[in-house]
């Protein structure tokens, strides 16, 4: 084919439309394990993964805070999240490093089990109003089980809740 | 965030492991070698010396001491230098805690620190804040910002008078380590 034929044919939004249509049905995560925990994220929230970090301790701060990671000459509030719902500490150099437009947060990791596409309809809305569930945004089935996605904004605002007290 | 400006800072970079800390010069008067002290007759958690200077005794806050408790830090070295830093130079509520300790007004205070600690230039393009919901927070407790010197390295740029006035002298005060 020609170059005008190319670009037409690389202008033609038919395709691109129908790819899209196909992708909002399907949704992407990033599945994790954290300690004895799995947990997902939207794929989304997570800018990347990251092995090998020294987390600095941060004194002043509530205990799932377990200190600053440098990422590319950057900070990052490491969460850990075995100690924020199960008090037990996690051991670990594995981040998960946040996609958040204001701020710089990561969550320390066990291992990424899987990064996943599911179809919308085996993501579940949760409908329990307690205190845990306000971390989570939804549940995806995998394998017959149910995981949790996170909401990375809400550990901030518990964060800045505890700072401020 | 970053702190783009190419001006320098002059600090003091007081190392430890794994992480060293950084005092803005200006909150440094002068540094004296710790080579003789006598213990003091009133002893507090973080002041249970005098630092000997010629026929005078300076109080000698335990600073080195103070640091690895806090942060969860190892010494890296001994720590037989002092910071010596005029009382009149705090503000007047830090001055008012420090009569508490039997501190005269017009003299002066030591803060013990490790042997190997240096003065450095530090560009502020070096320095970032510490990250976003924790910034205000830390800064209000004397904890400023951090320095990237190395790939995976970090430090803390801390302040002496917020640490000192609301650390060091609280904990005295309500008489906890």
């Amino acid at each position: 084919m020609d170059n005008a034929e190319l670009l037409q044919r690389l202008k033609q939004p038919s395709t691109d439309d129908s790819q899209q249509a196909a992708d909002e049905t399907y949704r992407k995560y990033v599945v994790f394990s954290a300690g004895e925990s799995t947990y997902a994220l939207p794929a989304a929230d997570v800018k990347e993964i990251s092995f090998d970090n020294t987390i600095y301790f941060v004194p002043f701060t509530p205990p799932y805070i377990r200190g600053f990671a440098n990422r590319h000459g950057q900070p990052y509030t490491v969460f850990d999240l075995e100690l924020l719902f199960r008090n037990e500490r996690m051991e670990s150099g594995a981040l998960l490093i946040l996609n958040l437009p204001h701020d710089q947060a990561s969550i320390l990791i066990t291992d990424v089990d899987e990064i996943i596409k599911v179809p919308a309809a085996s993501v579940h809305s949760l409908t329990s109003d307690d205190e845990a569930s306000r971390y989570f945004l939804e549940s995806v089935t995998l394998g017959g089980k149910e995981v949790f996605v996170l909401n990375g904004a809400r550990l901030l605002e518990r964060l800045e809740r505890d700072l401020e007290r | 965030m970053i702190l783009s400006d190419e001006s320098i800072v002059k600090v003091l970079r007081i190392p430890y492991k794994p992480f060293s800390f950084l005092v803005n010069r200006i909150q440094c008067t002068s540094s004296v070698f710790v080579a003789e002290t006598a213990p003091r007759t009133e002893r507090f958690p973080w002041l249970t010396e005098n630092l000997v200077v010629g026929p005078s005794e300076v109080p000698l806050f335990d600073l080195d001491g103070f640091l690895r408790h806090l942060f969860h830090v190892d010494a890296d070295g001994a720590a037989h230098l002092a910071v010596m830093r005029d009382l009149n130079t705090f503000a007047p509520d830090v001055r008012d805690r420090c009569r508490g300790y039997g501190l005269e007004e017009d003299g002066a205070v030591g803060f013990r620190i490790p042997s190997a600690t240096v003065m450095a230039d530090m560009p502020l393009s070096r320095l970032r804040l510490c990250p976003g919901t924790t910034a205000g927070f830390l800064e209000r407790k004397g904890i400023l910002a951090v320095s990237v010197l190395d790939t995976d390295a970090m430090h803390y740029l801390i302040d002496l008078d917020i640490l000192f006035s609301q650390e060091i002298l609280e904990t005295g005060k309500e008489g906890g380590r």
